[in-house]
């Protein structure tokens, strides 16, 4: 008997983004002369594409009309710089940690940007997320703060005690300075839960390999519960324009627990994107399929997205989990602290086991609604 | 003699350049003062960054453009104006 795919809820998108997903999929379709193209970039700011649809426009035969605001012109500059900052900022740290002997790799960011649509100005970003290890971390901070780099969050939290939380997706810890007068957003990320081997294994080979980056992409989708658009549209580039060995990311993704995610996001991806993946990469993965996932765990990219309850959060990444033990590793994971219990009362260092008690605390109160994790909107890193 | 082939010019410390989004992108990042540059504008610094001499950048764009010299020597001392105001460019002494 045929096994019916499974598939996930399926959001339409409205009219005006129906035109924003053809301009920004991997091969762009430009709206008729009828859509005004003010309202087409408004939605793709909302969506927050706005550099790669106004590109697109603007690269097109039609091209923007004089109408159109030069406010638009300006806000791309903008974000062009911006990113340009970015890229320098990001390189000059990279060689500053380097030079404090601190391992730490880029995540996403203006790479991604130039990886997947060739210039770094067709993405927007709004902070540097760097990887580094836990056993790292407090020479990473010594050496961010150093440089004038201030905490925004964690602030005065020892960086040892910081280095033993984890939460899953955020950073816990930011940190920023002005650099040229515009605020420079850095965060330090030591562990990539709950694939968390994958950024050591990318460390000691120095670069993610183009498998494990697009599995932490589809984390970061999930993380979301898929209903950010800019990180779909990054995917579904990634696919038209970055070889992956589909056999090796099916096996990677099975020897981590993580195939439930990638088909997941597989599957979302095809319901908006007209992509090239091979049916029997799906068919493997539909062995992984989901048997009950709640509705909304998966998310409408073109609305808002609303925080769930955090009983609605964890029950939605409890049944991500597709292993046994990695269900396991969920529940004992919630019961850690995090920095914001670390940060919830301050305790002298020899009393720092207490922190799980507040946690335990916490979590008590999270039955009644409060002290959760952070929700996936929350959470975004 | 116009005042262009008189002094040199260089990008300004601080700032650095690259084509992005179909256009040259000037940052300043100590003032964090950025510029976009068109397609002849981006020819025109990549020109002064390389030879610092105006009056080469010129004969080096005469040889590019159909534009008759008084025109491109106009065109390059307004754009040398506008950078130097901004803080991108600045005199050259060496």
């Amino acid at each position: 008997m045929a096994v019916r795919p499974w598939l996930p809820p399926a959001y339409r998108p409205g009219e005006l983004d129906h035109h924003v997903l053809r301009l920004c999929a991997p091969e762009p379709v430009c709206p008729p002369l009828w859509v005004h193209p003010e309202p087409l970039l408004e939605r793709a700011q909302a969506l927050d594409v706005f550099p790669l649809v106004f590109h697109r426009l603007h690269q097109s035969l039609r091209g923007l009309p004089e109408k159109v605001s030069p406010a638009w012109e300006e806000r791309f500059r903008a974000n062009a710089a911006r990113n340009l900052l970015h890229d320098i900022e990001q390189q000059r740290l990279l060689a500053r940690l380097a030079a404090a002997g601190v391992p730490a790799l880029p995540l996403k960011g203006t790479r991604l940007a130039a990886r997947l649509y060739g210039d770094v100005a067709l993405r927007s970003q709004v902070d540097i997320d760097l990887f580094v290890p836990p056993r790292s971390l407090p020479a990473a901070l010594a050496a961010l703060e150093a440089d004038g780099y201030q905490r925004t969050t964690a602030v005065g939290l020892p960086a040892a005690r910081l280095a033993a939380t984890g939460d899953e997706f955020t950073s816990g810890c930011a940190l920023v300075k002005a650099v040229g007068g515009m605020p420079v957003l850095v965060e330090p990320h030591w562990r990539l839960l709950p694939l968390d081997d994958l950024g050591h294994e990318a460390l000691a080979a120095q670069g993610f390999s183009p498998e494990l980056e697009f599995l932490y992409l589809c984390l970061q989708a999930s993380s979301d519960r898929w209903g950010t658009f800019k990180t779909l549209v990054d995917l579904a580039h990634w696919i038209a324009r970055q070889p992956l060995d589909w056999e090796r990311l099916t096996a990677q993704a099975e020897q981590r627990g993580a195939a439930r995610i990638l088909l997941v996001t597989l599957r979302v991806l095809l319901h908006y994107f007209d992509l090239a993946v091979p049916e029997a990469a799906l068919r493997r993965l539909e062995r992984a399929a989901p048997r009950v996932l709640p509705r909304d765990a998966v998310a409408n990219p073109f609305a808002p997205l609303t925080p769930l309850s955090p009983a609605a959060t964890h029950r939605s990444r409890y049944a991500l989990r597709e292993r046994r033990r990695d269900r396991l590793a969920y529940l004992a994971f919630l019961l850690r602290p995090t920095a914001a219990d670390l940060g919830a009362a301050s305790m002298p260092a020899g009393l720092g086991f207490l922190s799980w008690g507040v946690r335990w605390l916490r979590l008590a109160g999270l039955l009644e609604g409060s002290g959760a994790r952070p929700a996936p909107a929350e959470a975004r890193g | 003699m116009s005042p262009l082939r008189t002094r040199k010019v260089r990008p300004a410390r601080d700032v650095v350049f690259r084509e992005l989004g179909g256009e040259m992108v000037l940052l300043n990042l100590h003032s964090g003062v950025y510029y976009g540059l068109n397609e002849s504008g981006a020819q025109m610094w990549t020109l002064l960054a390389e030879l610092g001499d105006p009056a080469r950048v010129v004969a080096a764009l005469e040889r590019e453009y159909a534009a008759s010299r008084p025109q491109l020597e106009r065109d390059l001392e307004a754009l040398v104006a506008v950078l130097t105001e901004k803080g991108l460019l600045e005199a050259d002494e060496n």
